[in-house]
């Protein structure tokens, strides 16, 4: 099997190679058929890279211990689930995941356009390839994920997954961020196609706005979905922590954001064509780039795997893209000009641009703050981090205007808006956040963000509200339709206006939920059983503590009663565990804190069981008070169905009719 | 693995059924790939039809544009003077549009 | 018009860079060694820092009635730091871990507000252990 599969690695590069050659042929000698042939080979690398990875999934399921990788990351005790995501649980599987994921979309782009586009698709062709040729290099050479093990005795069992990838939320998050990062391969790929045939118009922008709209919302829910584990898994009691991997997939989701507006503009009004070239130029790259500081170790973080030798060939690749995609944008600037112009600062157009230029400058402050240790390192020679405060403190604020452009924004006309219109629309919207403000105020909160950030969410939340309450009255006085079927019409007739409000308001549930965090309490405390403890107006007994032995690991559960004013809430159970606990090597166990929490909108009440003392059954716990934190997670749902109804295909033939 | 003869005769095997299978994979791509060069389909290329596709596309997005400017009027968010000022622009580029695409047909 | 947009814009993405600049401000915080850290010390009260090592083995000490109250020594290239500690400590904290403490220094003493143990996704191990492993 591993040489079946090794061999089929080798095989997908030479036909990547053949592919790339035959589109040079083809555009060389114009011989038509040489396209063809290359289609039909390109087809084949899709093809001979996902019987590789069907191969690597066999021997992870099989347990085959003479593959080096399903030795290191899976044992026989291992749930099938979880041999199954050992996938992408080390550098070279995860290498080789990418290229699946890159090679379905390739595959999917290829039947899609078989017979469109024909100036394009030489050349989107070409740019997948290189794409897939280069990850091709690294899983052939670097990290190949079928080299045999490296142990010249027999092996029982493998070293197995670490349990903190064992849970069912780290089975999909990897893929969906993947999914993101990967797609965005395709509209760069359309973007390179477009500058090298100059049929840089409208077409290109058009064929690619449904595939980014996906790539990014397969991005964002990645995104969440980390911040989700971390929350319900690691037991630091937060979502976000600004840490370098988690960095880089935030940045291109900040840059491919501004990309789907700004190409809102090229397409309705055909400017901003050189600026979306770059937006998408730096998205792809920042997916390339943070592909690279996962795999690189270059910033130390939590995540990062251990230093290989893949940092100088990322790099390398990085600056070749740089390099080809500045050379062909200057050499196009000509077909790139626009014949419009920006007509006034209080029009939609320029909302847009004024979100595109907040979102870049979100984008290089967290560029910057993830950079600087190993910049400063190079510079003065001391590494000199930046933590948390350092991004709270810039992002904050710039992500309050952001909010701000998001509830103007719909609200502004195109080409120039007038006075007595903005006064109509931004009236009840103002008066409600400053309505707001004063009732919060009433409750006794004077801190400024989250003052900022209560009239903004009310204002925006109260514009996209009007919006849709206006929509609804035009169609039941036009058409005599029933509000909901109004509401339900209206929607599906302009889906990604709709959609689009629709992850507005998901983006205002989740700044709901950050300014919670301005509310958290926490502290740890060492408890031994029937003792009592106060937090946040809660009273907390640690009951009992239980023992038990299950299958894969030992557990210590504590039976934590929380009591508000006199009334039982709830019991919640963290446990202590300790992995591999037969294993005579005390070296090999491995503790792990499986925390216990109680959710309510208001707050959620949040248990971690950090240590104890057996001999004395002393426990340390801590316990976290965290406010608001729901609404995050409603926000993303609220992207998710946004989206979807954004992307969900409008019926052809009524609009052919049209 | 036990060592001895019969594991080396067993892995010898697996790697002649490895072999077998990639050669295999192999000549199934390769058959699959140049198989275009055999059938004569004829289907050139469609040659300039890119300028019809944009301008179409573009027409499309001024009708799309004009649908919901007359919605955002509908709803009060536009003033009747700033709508009818892009109103007539839109359609003064819509009859652009049309025209070009009346000399492309009529060629 | 267009180039008031281009002067608008520049003028907020140099805004943006300023900003920035200015956040760094009392948030950075260097990774130093214990050598740099020892030998140039000069008392700026609540100065934070950054650093590296291994436990040292056996030098991990709990506070009999108070098991949070910790305190052990880190080791770097020979030179040694004693840390003081007072949280719950990451699964992974145990004699010879390699950790990342963060914290203030008072000429003596280190005390670290945070610890984070290195190394938590690539779980690494000797394929030999697995023999009598579950």
């Amino acid at each position: 099997m591993p040489v079946y599969g090794a061999s089929l690695l080798s095989l997908s590069l030479s036909f990547a190679v053949l592919t790339i050659f035959l589109i040079v042929l083809f555009l060389r000698r114009d011989d038509d058929r040489f396209f063809f042939v290359a289609q039909r080979t390109s087809l084949g690398v899709c093809f001979l890279v996902t019987l590789a990875t069907m191969t690597l999934l066999a021997s992870l399921l099989k347990s085959d211990f003479d593959v080096d990788y399903v030795a290191k990351y899976t044992s026989l005790g291992t749930p099938t689930l979880y041999k199954f995501t050992a996938m992408w649980a080390g550098q070279s599987g995860s290498l080789l995941f990418w290229l699946f994921v890159l090679c379905s979309y390739s595959a999917v782009v290829l039947l899609q356009n078989r017979n469109k586009h024909q100036k394009l698709m030489p050349y989107v062709i070409m740019t997948l390839t290189v794409i897939q040729a280069f990850f091709l290099l690294l899983v052939n050479f670097v990290a190949n994920p079928f080299s045999p093990v490296d142990a010249n005795f027999p092996i029982q069992d493998g070293l197995g997954l670490n349990p903190l990838l064992q849970n069912p939320t780290m089975a999909i998050h990897p893929p969906m961020l993947y999914l993101g990062y990967v797609g965005f391969s395709v509209p760069f790929a359309f973007a390179v196609a477009a500058l090298c045939s100059r049929q840089l118009d409208v077409v290109w922008v058009q064929t690619i706005r449904r595939w980014t709209l996906f790539t990014w919302l397969a991005l964002g829910i990645g995104v969440l979905l980390g911040g989700w584990w971390a929350y319900n898994e690691l037991g630091w009691g937060g979502y976000w922590a600004w840490d370098p991997v988690e960095n880089a997939s935030f940045m291109p989701w900040l840059t491919g954001t501004a990309f789907i507006h700004s190409i809102i503009i090229q397409e309705k009004k055909n400017m901003l064509k050189v600026w979306n070239m770059i937006l998408i130029l730096v998205t792809f790259l920042l997916c390339i780039f943070g592909t690279f500081l996962t795999r690189s170790g270059i910033v130390s973080s939590v995540h990062s795997f251990t230093e290989s030798s893949l940092g100088p060939i990322f790099l390398t690749f990085v600056f070749l893209i740089l390099a080809v995609c500045i050379y062909l944008i200057l050499t196009r600037l000509d077909d790139l000009k626009t014949e419009k112009r920006l007509e006034s600062f209080v029009s939609r157009e320029s909302g847009f641009l004024f979100n595109n230029v907040v979102f870049v400058s979100i984008c290089f402050a967290v560029l910057w703050g993830t950079m600087f240790p190993v910049i400063s390192e190079a510079v003065t020679g001391t590494q000199i981090t930046v933590g948390a405060p350092f991004f709270n403190q810039i992002t904050i604020p710039i992500g309050l205007i952001l909010l701000f452009l998001a509830g103007i924004g719909p609200l502004l006309a195109w080409r120039k808006t007038s006075k007595e219109s903005l006064i109509r629309n931004f009236s009840i919207p103002v008066l409600t956040g400053l309505g707001m403000v004063t009732v919060v105020m009433v409750f006794g909160i004077r801190a400024i963000y989250p003052l900022v950030t209560v009239f903004l969410t009310a204002f925006v939340a109260t514009s996209i509200t009007l919006e849709f309450w206006r929509g609804i009255t035009v169609r039941t006085r036009k058409f005599g339709e029933s509000p909901f079927m109004a509401l339900v019409k209206m929607i599906s007739k302009n889906r990604s206006r709709y959609g689009g409000y629709i992850v507005h308001i998901g983006i205002v549930f989740m700044f709901i939920g950050f300014i919670g965090k301005a509310f958290d309490k926490d502290k740890e405390w060492s408890m031994s059983v029937g003792e009592e403890v106060q937090i946040a107006g809660y009273d907390i007994v640690l009951s009992d503590l239980n023992e038990e032995e299950r299958p894969n690991h030992f557990a210590w559960i504590a039976t934590l009663d929380v009591i508000k004013e006199g009334k039982d809430v709830v019991s919640l159970h963290p446990e202590k565990r300790i992995y591999f606990h037969r294993n005579p090597n005390p070296d090999r166990r491995q503790p792990h804190s499986e925390l216990s929490l109680h959710s309510t909108w208001r707050e959620d009440v949040y248990s971690v069981f950090g240590g104890i003392d057996p001999d004395k059954e002393l426990l340390t716990i801590k316990i976290m008070v965290n406010r608001l934190v729901r609404f995050v997670w409603l926000g993303g749902y609220l992207l998710l169905l946004g989206t979807v109804i954004a992307l969900w295909p409008a019926r052809r033939s009524r609009r052919k009719e049209n | 693995m036990l060592s001895g003869q019969p594991a080396e005769v067993e892995e010898k095997k697996t790697d002649m059924f490895a072999a077998i299978m990639i050669v295999l994979t192999f000549v199934l791509v390769l058959a699959f790939a140049v198989q275009p060069l055999f059938v004569s389909k004829g289907a050139a290329i469609a040659s300039d039809k890119v300028k019809l596709e944009t301008l179409e596309i573009r027409k499309l997005s001024l009708y799309e544009q004009i649908k919901e400017l007359e919605l955002e009027f509908d709803m009060g968010n536009v003033s009747s003077d700033d709508y009818q000022r892009n109103r007539i622009e839109l359609k003064r580029e819509v009859s652009m549009v049309l025209e070009q695409l009346n000399s492309i047909s009529s060629e | 018009m267009n180039k008031r947009f281009l002067v608008v814009i520049l003028a907020i993405a140099l805004l943006m860079i300023v900003w920035v600049g200015l956040g760094f401000e009392g948030n950075e915080l260097p990774y130093v060694t214990i050598r740099e850290l020892t030998t140039n010390y000069e008392k700026k009260p609540g100065k934070r820092f950054r650093l590296g090592g291994n436990v040292k083995e056996g030098s991990i000490f709990r506070n009999d009635n108070d098991p949070l109250a910790l305190s052990f020594v880190l080791m770097q290239e020979g030179n040694r730091l004693p840390v003081s500690y007072h949280k719950i400590v990451p699964d992974m904290f145990k004699d010879g871990s390699e950790v990342i403490v963060e914290g203030i220094y008072d000429g003596e003493y280190f005390f670290a507000d945070n610890l984070m143990t290195k190394c938590a996704s690539r779980y690494e191990g000797d394929l030999r252990d697995t023999k009598t492993s579950l």
